[in-house]
């Protein structure tokens, strides 16, 4: 990964690879369906709540790089507002059960005493489009 | 909190909306100026005015002054869009800050320009320019 630290070397032109590409456009995507999302009467707890995982997963912050998973039952109203902008891709809900035995087999015992809701998706500021989406929350919510 | 038909529903207003709205038409514009093939130079000094007010900066209603002979290509392709970023002497306009104040501060460069904590469609930009750098 880049850091804006380091600067490169002077007169080189920026290569703006496929991979970036698709990844601003996937950003652009998830701000958008974000402003989408707030506008179509989402409830406040949601955005409160999305607003509050871009807080803890802003460049700089200790869980910037995780993956949350979230409780499903908690974001019907996102759910919903993702699968009718056509982004369900994005938005898998998986049982939070059969998530924590997987965990379990891949990483060890100390998954079992994980406490997932019993219906989860993942969001990740890795995730270009989450990021997006996030970003907008939070700017509409700091006003 | 679990929801239900009473759950109270966020309305965004006419401001916010706005505001996201430049903001995302400024991230558009940042990709088509990357794909121009900038110096990579002056990607990197545009993705740090993201990184600087992008939560308004260490007051939360920031200006950041910037040198312009860093990014000539950027403030070129800016020219004659409402978004033009005017360039002006730093150091005679902190010197006479700095003597109508009282103060001491530190020039700005001197060829500078400045961007405010509300300018949604140039954070927008700096933004396209930041996500580009940061994750590819």
């Amino acid at each position: 990964m880049s850091t804006l630290a380091t600067l490169p070397p002077r007169g080189a032109a920026f290569d703006f690879t496929i991979s970036a590409r698709k990844l601003t456009s996937e950003y652009l995507q998830g701000f958008q369906a974000g402003i989408a999302w707030m506008e179509s009467s989402a409830p406040i707890a949601e955005v409160e709540a999305i607003a509050d995982f871009y807080e803890h997963t802003r460049a700089g912050q200790s869980h910037e790089e995780a993956t949350h998973y979230q409780d499903a039952d908690r974001f019907l109203h996102l759910l919903a507002s993702m699968h009718a902008q056509g982004h369900s891709r994005r938005f898998v809900i998986e049982v939070g059960s059969e998530v924590r035995a997987e965990f379990i087999r891949d990483y060890g015992p100390q998954f079992l005493t994980w406490d997932l809701p019993g219906r989860v998706f993942t969001m990740t500021a890795l995730d270009s489009f989450d990021d997006g989406l996030a970003t907008a929350v939070w700017q509409a919510i700091r006003g | 909190m679990r929801q239900n038909s009473m759950t109270p529903e966020w309305e965004i207003d006419d401001f916010a909306k706005t505001w996201l709205l430049q903001h995302a038409d400024g991230f558009r514009s940042g990709t088509l100026w990357l794909a121009t093939k900038p110096p990579k130079t002056e990607v990197y000094e545009v993705a740090k005015i993201y990184r600087d007010l992008h939560d308004g900066g260490f007051s939360g209603t920031d200006s950041a002054y910037y040198d312009a002979t860093h990014v000539p290509g950027f403030l070129d392709y800016l020219k004659g869009s409402p978004y033009e970023r005017e360039v002006f002497d730093g150091v005679a306009e902190m010197a006479d800050i700095n003597t109508r104040q009282g103060t001491n501060f530190p020039a700005w460069p001197k060829e500078a320009f400045g961007v405010g904590f509300d300018d949604s469609f140039m954070l927008g930009f700096a933004n396209a320019c930041y996500v580009a750098v940061k994750m590819r």
